[in-house]
């Protein structure tokens, strides 16, 4: 359980990283470690040298642009957490964090480590894709743009090249008023790894009528899919549960699950159909409250 | 490079410099470069707490740190959680009195758990104690003393304050 020897470089900038980062084989950064250190532990990652992004301001912080949350890469989540903007700008973000691991793990992990490891039953990964986020990395000098429901491929496979490094997310910003979100996740024990979860976000009119829809199912197969289907079925219609059940019509025999030791592949999809009803009602809720 | 850095950090209010490995985990820095074997060893892979110490405040799993990057924190052990050697502080004497632990090898932890828990929630519930602790794994109490043992040294506490009493 001790690591191999490797070298290490405490990044001076951004670019120092890039560089060091490039120009060894086997380099890796590592930022929170939260996902790495054990990976070295037991000796499953094996690098030449570790560069250390973890301190680097310029990677870290939390901003509102025009039309979008941008969250750096090596902000840590306890921070995402407990940040005001994250709050009012993407309450959806702000509602998933407490679930991810430990409130211990959270103060040292990274929002950008949860989107580069992209497991499958990650809360980060299935917010960035309902979300339609934009997810931004650093390769050979080129500044690069991934579009969350593009980046992940599953089985812990991104889209991000050998060298690149994630720099930053930008999340659009949510609409504010008469606007709910809902999360709802199933687990062996408190802070496991998620067997099923969902994620939604509605946006009503002064009639209810539901004008915008983004929701989304996690966990149950390799990476997050994004429902466009069942948030077409929702838009123009007032949510009653008969809406919402009719809405969700067939939604279970269509979703692929891979099962595992803990859920067969039956229970996943009947329990991320469950999840889904849960979050869509939560989200009804807090939109009439605003 | 293989060779060893140097780091410079602050452990228990005292500045300490040392040269490691790259590899060297903070859990180990601790205890066999700086002799601190109050922070226990369970699983190596983050999924125990038995590891915990406070980072700049923060409950950490010092399994799942590397020493390096621990440069320029504030590392605070078990070591340091009572005043003066011999002494309890609240916290561990609320342990003490509530049967808060029995083999011992969790209640470091908890008991910087519990710390971080009250500097930022100096009233918990029993929800909020729950969630505090959910982190760390004990096999010996079913849990409930050392939730009551947390709920005691709370109230202390915040008593202590009020009183200008002495409370740490």
């Amino acid at each position: 359980m001790k690591p191999i020897s490797f070298d290490y470089v405490r990044a001076r900038s951004a670019d120092h990283a890039f560089t060091v980062l490039n120009g060894e084989p086997d380099a890796q950064l590592i930022a929170g470690g939260q996902t790495l250190v054990p990976l070295l532990n037991m000796r499953l990652a094996r690098p030449s040298v570790l560069v250390d992004i973890g301190h680097l301001d310029e990677l870290a912080g939390i901003s509102v642009g025009d039309s979008a949350l941008v969250i750096g890469a090596t902000t840590k989540q306890l921070a995402v957490e407990t940040n005001d903007l994250v709050r009012k700008h993407c309450p959806l973000l702000h509602k998933v964090m407490p679930w991810i691991g430990h409130r211990p793990t959270r103060a040292r992990g990274t929002i950008g480590g949860s989107l580069a490891v992209a497991d499958p039953a990650a809360e980060i990964p299935l917010t960035a894709v309902v979300l339609e986020a934009t997810i931004h990395a650093h390769h050979n000098g080129k500044e690069l743009k991934f579009a969350a429901g593009d980046f992940f491929i599953g089985g812990l496979a991104t889209k991000l090249p050998d060298g690149a490094c994630i720099t930053a997310i930008s999340l659009p910003l949510s609409p504010g008023q008469r606007t709910g979100c809902g999360f709802a996740e199933v687990s062996t024990r408190r802070s496991d790894f998620a067997i099923a979860s969902a994620a939604v976000r509605l946006t009503f009119d002064r009639d209810n009528v539901c004008t915008q829809a983004a929701l989304g199912i996690g966990a149950i197969a390799g990476r997050p899919r994004r429902l466009e289907e069942i948030a077409g079925r929702l838009r123009g219609q007032k949510l009653s549960e008969a809406e919402i059940d009719k809405a969700l019509l067939g939604l279970e025999d269509s979703l692929s699950a891979q099962g595992h030791l803990h859920a067969s592949p039956d229970y996943c999809r009947r329990a991320a159909v469950s999840l889904l009803r849960r979050a869509l009602n939560e989200a009804c809720l807090e939109a009439a409250a605003r | 490079m293989t060779g060893k850095q140097d780091i410079a950090l602050r452990v228990n209010g005292a500045q300490v410099k040392a040269q490691v490995e790259p590899r060297t985990s903070l859990l180990d820095f601790l205890r066999e470069d700086l002799g601190l074997t109050g922070t226990h060893a369970g699983c190596e892979h983050g999924v125990c707490g038995a590891c915990t110490v406070l980072l700049d405040g923060e409950a950490v799993r010092s399994c799942l740190m590397l020493a390096v990057q621990a440069h320029g924190v504030e590392i605070a052990t078990i070591e340091g959680e009572a005043e003066r050697a011999g002494e309890l502080s609240v916290i561990q004497d609320a342990f003490c009195e509530c049967h808060g632990l029995q083999c011992g090898y969790c209640t470091p932890a908890m008991i910087l758990t519990a710390r971080a828990l009250l500097n930022r929630n100096p009233t918990p519930d029993r929800a909020e104690i729950r969630d505090a602790i959910s982190a760390n794994l004990c096999r010996c109490t079913g849990y409930l003393q050392i939730i009551e043992a947390i709920e005691l040294a709370a109230g202390k506490l915040t008593q202590s304050r009020t009183k200008d009493g002495p409370g740490r």
